[in-house]
């Protein structure tokens, strides 16, 4: 699964400890989901995705082979 | 993520305090001469009936007076120990967390069961035994070391 993470960081200037923080859970988890090495479950995924005001297919999108 | 079998983050701190120092004893302890001359009590009566000491084949004909508590010690620190850091929370447990906690479980039960395999074939006799000895904690052992690798150590490798 592709994630927009880093780009809605970027435009928000905030970093993956203040997103972890945010959804509570720990920065190596936003950095394994932003390199793509771990696929968040639904529920964090919708609430990363509601931090930066959108929605989750806004922000994550399936892959081929997903 | 619920998860009703782990406990408290604080036992953390007592699970280093225990298998730490257990650790470098257990192979202190493999190098000692003769290690029975430690830490020796003297058993009680009614416990005599309890113990098996195993002088020949299956016998227990043998009922000591004395015993060197040396190795139970050492060995049910490092047990309760490593229990502890593989059974306690992070400060936040979250799930890619829980699946590191199962990949760890998933290695510790592979490298287990292949060195099981490796000493089954190149071990016999009384240093197949010897080796099981240590077998008991390589579960553990390793569970607790790639946990901890890949939470602690390998994320300062690759910083943002």
């Amino acid at each position: 699964m592709k994630n927009t993470i880093r780009v809605e960081r970027a435009i928000l200037n905030i970093s993956q400890a203040e997103l972890a923080e945010r959804v509570q859970v720990t920065r190596q988890t936003i950095n394994a989901i932003e390199l793509g090495k771990y696929s968040p479950s639904a529920v964090l995924a919708i609430k990363i995705a509601r931090v930066f005001g959108k929605k989750m297919e806004d922000v994550f999108e399936l892959e081929e082979g997903d | 993520m619920k998860n009703n079998l782990l406990i408290s983050h604080r036992w953390k701190t007592l699970g280093w305090i225990l298998a730490v120092p257990a650790f470098f004893a257990g192979i202190y302890l493999m190098y000692l001469d003769s290690p029975d001359d430690y830490f020796q009590v003297t058993v009680p009566r009614w416990l005599e009936g309890f113990l098996w000491v195993d002088d020949g084949f299956w016998n227990s004909t043998v009922k000591p007076t004395t015993l060197s508590l040396l190795d139970e010690v050492i060995c049910i620190s490092l047990l309760l120990g490593l229990l502890l850091l593989a059974f306690s929370k992070e400060k936040i447990e979250d799930e890619w967390i829980q699946r590191v906690r199962l990949e760890s479980l998933q290695w510790a039960i592979l490298i287990n069961t292949l060195l099981l395999i490796a000493f089954t074939i190149f071990m016999h006799g009384f240093i197949f035994v010897a080796v099981m000895e240590l077998n008991m904690f390589t579960p553990l052992l390793v569970f607790v070391g790639r946990f901890y690798y890949v939470l602690r150590i390998k994320p300062s490798f690759s910083k943002q």
